[in-house]
């Protein structure tokens, strides 16, 4: 049995017919063609398909996209401005990442990258263990970590000085 | 394995609706919170007769409040929402601050509901330890009334609680006398930092001032049987002595030595035998040095 249930996406609204148990990631890639949420696990374990609710960052896998209705969501795809991804439009955190060397094989880099804009969102200055807690549900197989952190404090900073 | 294909998801802000809904239905239908346990339950083939998922999250129970007696947490209460309270900062309630910083990511605290950790019973969950340590309650509806129940009383077996068809836990109250002199603490065993656990301890104390002597000490061990179990036997053995670790190896090693703890592909009885003295030693002494320093 499938419903209409009004979703708004990367700061649009849209009307999407779901199943009964349909996942936010797989409503968010398959019906709104938001490749930018990764699949990686489908477990809530990876982090790879990690999206920003209201502010806080979820694991779109497990989210029941009917308990989304009355929510905001924001992708990666919506961190650019209006959607553009010419270098100038992107964000700082995404700047910082190819500018730092935040990535390698780029599989994990969208859900990092939601991760980051909800920590920083929410505490602008943090400390090493705070992004360490806000990097604790998204593996990276590839980078070690290490420019991955620097990239987020080379964000953080110019997000401050933005302000 | 089966597969989990229901035919509705049924998202009301009528309670009476919800409860009538889950009544008619019986075992053909669940209630779902945030959806982290039940996507658990969903994947892993546990639930494939259920065709109705009842979702309790538009009913307004997303609060924190407290009367004369109690602080009331509103059953669709996030974790994220109850570790930014502060709540587990406070004296007494130490053992469920800590708890909640050992359930990661932050991707699930910001989705996991207060409820759905009470209501989904298995032994790896982390938070109903901490809760039956500081002596919480459980308000349940069922159709116009509500009534309540302690924690302890609400658990059968591993996914077995008491809870019947058409009722639904609405709120965990914890009593506001937990404080004072009063100090829990919360220590986890997982393999890994965002893990289940492999085994758990909460323990709520309180130390003479002047003789550093244990007046009262309740340990609730998760991770070792089919639900959380009080160790009267262990805490006997300590109440009325300067906790050290000598004592608690030796309590522990008594009490437990003719035990089977429920073993799993992660951890055998003979290890979990070997890190219950350790989780027990570590809960014991963080919740002694918080009493001793109040």
């Amino acid at each position: 049995m499938e419903n209409t249930v009004e979703i708004n996406v990367d700061g649009k609204d849209y009307l999407v017919s779901v199943k009964a148990y349909d996942t936010l990631s797989r409503v968010l890639r398959d019906e709104l063609g938001k490749f930018g949420v990764k699949r990686g696990c489908d477990y809530g374990g990876c982090g790879a398909c990690t999206v920003s609710l209201d502010g806080r960052a979820v694991y779109s896998c497990m989210y029941p996209v009917q308990n989304v209705v009355g929510k905001k969501v924001l992708t990666v795809e919506g961190l650019a401005s209006n959607g553009d991804i010419s270098h100038e439009a992107l964000s700082e955190i995404q700047k910082s990442f190819l500018e730092n060397g935040g990535l390698q094989c780029g599989y994990c880099t969208a859900g990092i990258m939601m991760s980051t804009k909800c920590l920083l969102d929410k505490n602008p200055s943090p400390s090493l263990n705070d992004v360490q807690e806000a990097l604790a549900g998204n593996i990276c197989r590839c980078t070690g970590y290490g420019r991955v952190i620097e990239s987020i404090f080379a964000a953080a900073k110019q997000l401050r000085e933005k302000k | 394995m089966p597969v989990f294909r229901p035919n509705e998801f049924f998202l009301s802000k009528d309670k009476k609706e919800v409860i009538q809904k889950l009544k008619s239905e019986g075992k053909r239908a669940h209630i779902i919170a945030g959806g982290t346990g039940f996507y658990e339950l969903a994947k892993r083939g546990y639930i494939p007769e259920v065709k109705s998922v009842v979702s309790i999250m538009q009913l307004g129970l997303d609060y924190i409040n407290e009367d004369s007696d109690h602080l009331r947490i509103g059953a669709t209460t996030t974790l994220q929402t109850l570790l930014e309270s502060g709540i587990g900062d406070s004296s007494g309630f130490e053992a469920i601050g800590d708890a909640l910083r050992e359930i990661r990511p932050i991707q699930v605290r910001n989705v996991s509901t207060i409820g759905g950790e009470v209501c989904i019973s298995v032994p790896v969950v982390d938070l109903p330890t901490a809760l039956l340590a500081c002596d919480a309650k459980i308000n349940v509806i069922r159709d116009d009334q509500e009534y309540e129940a302690k924690l302890e009383d609400f658990y059968i077996d591993a996914f077995l609680t008491k809870l019947k068809y058409g009722e639904i836990v609405k709120e965990v109250s914890l009593p506001k006398r937990i404080g004072g002199n009063l100090h829990s603490a919360f220590v986890k065993i997982g393999r890994l930092a965002y893990d289940f656990n492999l085994i758990n301890c909460a323990v709520l104390m309180s130390s003479n001032p002047s003789s550093k002597k244990l007046d009262s000490l309740s340990v609730y061990v998760g991770g070792i049987g089919r639900k959380p179990i009080r160790v009267s036997e262990f805490e006997k053995k300590l109440l009325g002595k300067v906790p050290e670790e000598r004592d608690i190896n030796e309590a522990a090693r008594s009490s437990f030595s003719k035990s089977n703890f429920l073993p799993s592909v992660h951890g055998s009885n003979e290890y979990k035998h070997a890190l219950l003295p350790v989780v027990l030693r570590d809960c014991v002494m963080k919740a002694y040095k918080r009493s001793l320093t109040s």
